[in-house]
């Protein structure tokens, strides 16, 4: 997804299929395969999309050098292939590490908090994907800062699904799925702990991964007083909104149309895991 | 006169394209 961004805003601008454009789209995945493998050591995942992480198919000292070596190769081919982009790698890892470390010291229940570490950890990618794009569209300074506009709130836009798709897998199941299987604090019962005093002693239950599957049913009630789940839908759509907007900036031509249809065809995709 | 139609892109197809470029050049890289 990220590299269909840069590519997208580099063709929207005139920019060409030729391999300097690839190599933007090779920069951003090298960023984002790196931060994947430093996330599941940081959190102690032991499968990515089925299959066991590296740290577990190899060992933490080999998965923590081949990480590094993917953000150092996104950093060598930046300053060789975008030399206007100067820093923007070094400056996206610092987020997404500054994003970990949110992570891990939590949001105190706090939905400002919570809103800033999913920009750090995951949003500023997209962001930077959108502005590498544009730089090698040979944009303006303008263009560059509304793309990575789009590309921030693309971001966001995916966080928020991909949390509440976890929600709604197991309203449906009844089995405990993803982050709420984990007890992991998302937008959803952040809101849900704001708008339902009376509830927060179980939230903070759910949040010590005290829940179990049986308590499933009191979860969902609280929504029925609250509704959190509508809640982010709506945080989602007002995101996907800003995201579209940026792009009036962009000539209308098919790259750019597809660029406005990308962020519900990745809400499509994810919501059809539900 | 027929006014030429641009196609517009298929997002499934591009992006698995540029999947596979960017795959092979990584696969390179490292």
């Amino acid at each position: 997804m990220r590299p269909t961004i840069a590519t997208l805003i580099c063709q929207a601008l005139g920019g060409k299929d030729d391999d300097s454009t690839l190599e933007v789209s090779v920069i951003v995945e090298l960023m984002h395969q790196g931060s994947l493998v430093i996330d599941d050591l940081l959190d102690g995942d032991k499968e990515r999309r089925g299959k066991p992480s590296l740290w577990m198919a190899e060992n933490i000292g080999k998965s923590s050098v081949v990480g590094l070596i993917m953000f150092l190769g996104a950093n060598k081919i930046g300053n060789h292939r975008v030399p206007r982009a100067q820093n923007l790698v070094m400056e996206t890892i610092e987020h997404m590490a500054k994003g970990n470390q949110a992570d891990m010291d939590g949001f105190g229940w706090e939905e400002k908090k919570y809103m800033d570490m999913i920009y750090l950890k995951t949003a500023y990618l997209y962001g930077a994907a959108a502005k590498f794009g544009a730089i090698m569209g040979d944009a303006t300074d303008d263009i560059v800062s509304m793309s990575f506009d789009y590309g921030r709130n693309v971001g966001m836009m995916y966080q928020l699904v991909d949390d509440l798709t976890d929600v709604l897998k197991t309203q449906k199941t009844r089995v405990l799925v993803g982050d709420m299987r984990r007890g992991k604090i998302t937008l959803t019962q952040i809101d849900m702990f704001a708008k339902d005093k009376s509830s927060r002693k179980f939230l903070e239950r759910f949040a010590s991964r005290e829940m179990v599957a049986e308590e499933l049913t009191a979860f969902f009630k609280i929504d029925e007083k609250t509704n959190s789940m509508d809640y982010v839908k709506d945080r989602i759509k007002a995101y996907k909104n800003i995201a579209i907007a940026s792009l009036d900036v962009l000539p209308d031509n098919k790259y750019s149309r597809a660029l406005r249809a990308l962020p519900s065809y990745m809400e499509e995709a994810l919501m059809r895991e539900v | 006169m027929v006014k030429d139609v641009e196609e517009e892109i298929n997002l499934d197809e591009y992006m698995a394209g540029l999947s596979k470029r960017i795959d092979d050049r990584i696969d390179h890289i490292l």
